[in-house]
């Protein structure tokens, strides 16, 4: 499949849509082991990428991803800010100047975000972040995808089971990053909230294809 | 010249620690501080970090950075990968007020960049009791 400048346009409006609906869930979350802004923050972010998407009209898929990134950095206010804004810069480096992406292009995109939300706020898998969705949901897109020559489509249902269950999978982990881990073992039982948006940000992906 | 760049995520302790280090360093460097999200709430504005480090690159010979919690690390983090000179920017480990009280201090006495990173960090190990 070839992705255009639309598809990542529905995505973002589809990533807005579910973290509208979602605010008050992710605000639970984080209101339990950090500092209670995770839905208000997202939401905002997703609706000021909205309006400069709008306002803007970038022309390619690398401006789009761009243009979002910068909205997320100025708006978001918590520590999403620069994770997501960096991971949506990198995307747009890593598709240069094209107006059409393929499957493998995207999966590299996407490796490339979760390299800087790592190289940024140095967490590993089993520390209750979002790397603990990205970093499994990525390796086996590289699988998939890379090695294995599918389509994003030929994999949706399992990606978006696995980004759940890595995201449930949080909910035993004692938080070693961020405000969280300040509450040492008292962070153990909640799920964490940034695995929970990173697992929306997946299902968009997935959504996205859906339309045209 | 250099540049002190205080981070919080609070808008009025950033504001309160610029104003402690105009109080020791008055002159010969440039003080700017960031703190709280654009409708002022807790939080950072990652993009005007951004701006104000290229600004302050342009501006002066070198840039120390200083945060408090999470988000103003990660904010300086980003701004440092995302300016052309990162090698004029030094993101300095240590507390918040403390540090940037030093290296305000050092930068006016003219101290080089270097010099002002190692003595903010020292802090960290300096004991007040």
């Amino acid at each position: 499949m070839k992705y255009t400048k639309e598809y990542f346009l529905r995505f973002m409006e589809i990533f807005a849509k579910h973290l509208a609906e979602n605010k008050d869930y992710l605000t639970q979350l984080d209101a339990a082991i950090g500092d209670g802004d995770h839905g208000i923050n997202m939401d905002r972010g997703a609706k000021t990428a909205l309006q400069r998407l709008s306002d803007t009209n970038p022309s390619t898929p690398s401006a789009v991803l761009r243009t979002i990134g910068m909205a997320l950095l100025s708006s978001v206010g918590g520590a999403a800010g620069p994770l997501y804004g960096t991971a949506f810069m990198k995307m747009s480096i890593a598709l240069g100047n094209k107006e059409e992406i393929d499957d493998k292009e995207l999966v590299k995109a996407l490796e490339q975000a979760l390299l800087g939300i790592k190289g940024l706020g140095k967490a590993q898998v089993g520390e209750k972040t979002m790397v603990d969705v990205w970093e499994p949901v990525v390796t086996f897109l590289k699988e998939e995808i890379i090695n294995g020559n599918k389509e994003l489509k030929d994999v949706c249902n399992e990606l978006v089971l696995l980004a759940e269950e890595r995201m449930k999978a949080t909910i035993p982990m004692q938080a070693r990053k961020g405000r969280a881990s300040y509450l040492g073992e008292r962070s153990i039982g909640h799920q964490d909230p940034g695995a929970t948006s990173s697992y929306l940000f997946f299902k968009s992906l997935c959504e996205a294809l859906g339309g045209n | 010249m250099l540049s002190i760049l205080i981070l919080s995520h609070s808008p009025d302790v950033a504001k309160g620690v610029k104003d402690i280090c105009l109080q020791m360093a008055p002159e010969n460097v440039i003080i700017e501080a960031i703190g709280g999200t654009k409708e002022g709430r807790l939080g950072i504005d990652a993009e005007r970090v951004v701006l104000t480090l290229k600004e302050l690159i342009k501006k002066s010979d070198g840039v120390i950075i200083l945060g408090d919690i999470g988000s103003t690390i990660l904010a300086a983090k980003n701004a440092i990968q995302m300016c052309d000179n990162p090698k004029k920017v030094r993101l300095v480990d240590s507390p918040l007020v403390e540090g940037s009280v030093v290296a305000a201090v050092e930068a006016y006495l003219g101290s080089s960049l270097e010099e002002v990173a190692k003595k903010a960090e020292e802090v960290k190990f300096a004991s007040k009791l």
